[in-house]
């Protein structure tokens, strides 16, 4: 079972939304549709979806076409949140579970199920409207879940989400990709992607840049980098290597993608002349900085 | 079809429950109620005419009396001996809301009467003691001439002049026809209700629906199709029963008037209520799928009343033109306007209620309304589709021209 989108392209009038996009997603992996804004990753997962047919191109899952009948089988967090606001909690799910094929009793169940792993049982049966925003999300997840989906997509779960609520989001995302759930997802937050993904696709400026397994992804990058920090904060004597970039990290370090031919202890070396240490480590280059490479640090 | 009844239940039952439905349709009801009530309204009180009289030939009151008494019909009439002085008698009159009949000069030859009435009510009443009185001055001076008083009494009998209402297969008394007025005014206005009304629910429902996002959500679970049918399905059936209540308050206002006016309120015939029927069900898939689409193109609640305004007030023109169609029900005018589809359900609902419409003629605006309404449906469903993930555009004609060629 994969998703597969072949030689997919969109326009909006004159505005090309998204060119010969191509990629695929095997069944059961976790995959992050990474791109700045605007760059095509909404209309491609609304293409998934069926909202937008796509001009060119096709999607495919389980190497058939996309109808509104397998269609039926995907679950959907869009970018744009949006539930009926005077509609109860519970009772908005399970409509929305039915309208996925699920039976009442059933759908009930999955609802109940996932109102319980979201904490929002003390919510259930208040109007949508009388909930905050990070509540509200959290019930949007729940509809996209609920219906026991092959493939989930989800446009930016986390957006707006408080440290608390980030942590039960990324729970119920772990439970549901532990089900065996295909889930393609958007995040700018490339942290959380490392953390959450197997597999990443770019998309900038409405094509694809890079796709493949994380692991694959970082390997490609053939260098390292280092993670340096030292007491003083002063980072200058680094201008005595020619071609290197470098970006702040948090805790007051620094992330230096080694280009080729410099030895990274030469690095280590020198700032050690420079003063105190406190960390220095040596490793792949992280997602961001692949991230950043890739689109030129536009929208980072 | 699943999804079209799961989004027909919800439409229906989230609306049914709320109290904005429930306050709007107690006093659509109450206002139906109430229009039927008004031609009993103003035919003034039940109450008896109370007149003070105060004869200053002293030769009238008696006789009066009992021609008043002779002539009853509709309100009871009491005549009341005044005496002495007129100020004080026309004071305690005001004070008890009655009237006062002054009689004064030679009785039969020189006599003026001057009838003083507190109300609208007793003016429109006063033909009960003012004609008795008059054929009553009219029979002495006769009699003062000489004729017997038999005579006079026979040449004085009031002539009774029977309207009838022509119609192709019978006549009805002009009793039937102001029966007929009700029964034509209560349908025109139930269908109007119905259809218009109810098809602004269609409107703001999508409208919600694309101002909350949650038309997103829907758009990925179902088919734009299913999604406009099953509102246009339940909110339907929310005009249903809306309709339903309309019509018993309409019924018992329509009957208790009839009653209480001594008219016959007119039936509706099975022919009548099949097309009824056809006018509601055509005109609100019409007026509704328009409505439908037009909510799809707008993503803001400030832009609303400017697309809808427009479309709204083609929707309400007949209502304006009710009075000349109801003088004329076969006049061009009314025969022009029952066959535009968009008003064909009024229209022609009207004129057949109020006059004989030729078969043919009804089964042509019939056959009209119907292409039109297939034709509406199928355009405003390319542009909902079209429209319905829009946002931030404000709808021109051109934009609505797109959307059709697009969706």
């Amino acid at each position: 079972m994969t998703l597969e989108v072949q030689h997919v392209s969109k326009a909006f009038g004159p505005v090309k939304a998204v060119q010969d996009v191509s990629f695929t997603v095997p069944a059961g992996r976790v995959c992050g549709l990474l791109g700045s804004n605007g760059a095509g990753k909404t209309t491609t997962m609304r293409m998934i979806m069926r909202i937008f047919l796509p001009d060119q191109g096709e999607i495919r899952w389980h190497g058939r076409p996309v109808t509104d009948a397998v269609r039926s089988g995907f679950g959907y967090l869009p970018e744009e949140r949006g539930l009926y606001p005077k509609m109860q909690v519970r009772e908005q799910l399970i409509y929305l579970t039915q309208l996925k094929g699920l039976d009442r009793a059933e759908a009930a169940r999955q609802v109940d199920l996932w109102i319980d792993r979201l904490g929002l049982g003390e919510y259930a049966l208040r109007k949508v409207e009388q909930l905050s925003k990070g509540n509200q999300q959290k019930v949007q997840f729940a509809a996209a879940a609920a219906s026991r989906p092959e493939l989930c997509i989800l446009d930016e779960p986390f957006t707006g989400l408080d440290p608390m609520n980030t942590m039960v989001m990324e729970q119920a995302f772990r439970t549901l990709a532990g089900e065996g759930t295909t889930i393609l997802f958007s995040s700018h937050n490339m942290d959380q992607v490392e953390a959450l993904c197997d597999d990443v696709v770019l998309i900038h400026r409405s094509r694809v840049v890079m796709a493949g397994s994380l692991r694959d992804v970082k390997r490609a990058a053939r260098r390292q980098t280092v993670r340096l920090r030292v007491e003083s904060g002063d980072y200058g004597f680094l201008q005595e290597f020619p071609g290197i970039r470098m970006q702040t990290a948090a805790g007051g370090a620094i992330e230096i993608a080694v280009p080729e031919g410099l030895d990274p202890n030469r690095l280590l070396a020198r700032a050690l002349a420079a003063g105190t240490v406190t960390e220095y480590s040596l490793g792949e280059p992280s997602l961001r900085e692949i991230y950043i490479e890739k689109v030129g640090g536009a929208d980072a | 079809m699943r999804n079209v009844w799961l989004i027909t239940r919800r439409e229906f039952l989230s609306r049914i429950r709320s109290g904005a439905f429930i306050a709007s349709t107690l006093i659509m009801m109450v206002a139906l109620l109430g229009a039927t009530m008004i031609p009993f309204l103003m035919q003034g009180s039940s109450a008896p005419l109370a007149v003070t009289v105060l004869d200053r030939t002293g030769q009238v009151l008696a006789p009066l009396q009992e021609a008043v008494a002779r002539s009853a019909g509709g309100r009871p009439v009491v005549l009341t001996p005044g005496e002495g002085d007129e100020e004080r008698l026309i004071a305690e009159a005001r004070a008890q809301d009655a009237s006062v009949l002054i009689i004064e000069g030679t009785y039969p030859g020189d006599l003026h009467a001057r009838f003083l009435y507190t109300s609208m009510g007793d003016l429109s009443d006063s033909h009960l003691v003012t004609e008795p009185l008059a054929q009553l001055v009219r029979a002495a001076r006769l009699s003062e001439r000489g004729l017997p008083a038999e005579v006079a009494g026979e040449v004085l009998q009031p002539l009774t002049i029977e309207a009838r209402q022509l119609t192709a297969g019978q006549e009805r008394d002009a009793d039937q026809f102001v029966g007929s007025i009700f029964l034509a005014l209560g349908a025109v206005m139930s269908v109007y209700l119905i259809t218009v009304i109810n098809s602004q629910f269609v409107f703001q429902g999508v409208l919600e629906e694309k101002v909350s996002r949650v038309v997103e959500v829907m758009a990925a679970a179902v088919r734009p199709t299913e999604m406009m049918v099953g509102k246009i399905l339940g909110l339907g059936l929310l005009g249903v029963v809306q309709y339903l209540a309309m019509m018993a308050a309409w019924l018992g206002g329509t009957l208790a008037t009839a009653q209480n006016m001594g008219v016959t309120a007119g039936g509706i015939t099975p022919r009548v209520a099949l097309l009824i029927m056809a006018f509601v069900v055509l005109s609100y898939a019409m007026n509704s799928s328009v409505l439908a689409a037009l909510g799809a193109t707008v993503s803001r609640m400030e832009d609303s009343q400017t697309v809808v305004s427009p479309v709204l007030l083609l929707m309400m023109l007949p209502m304006f033109l009710i009075t000349p169609v109801m003088t004329e029900p076969n006049g061009t005018l009314a025969t022009v306007l029952s066959f535009v589809p968009i008003w064909t359900p009024i229209v022609m609902l009207l004129r057949v209620m109020l006059a004989e419409v030729p078969a043919v003629q009804v089964g042509i605006s019939l056959v009209a309304l119907a292409a039109t309404t297939g034709l509406l449906a199928w355009g405003s469903g390319r542009i909902y589709r079209a429209a319905l993930l829009t946002f931030g555009t404000r709808p021109t004609l051109k934009q609505l021209w797109q959307y059709l060629r697009t969706g």
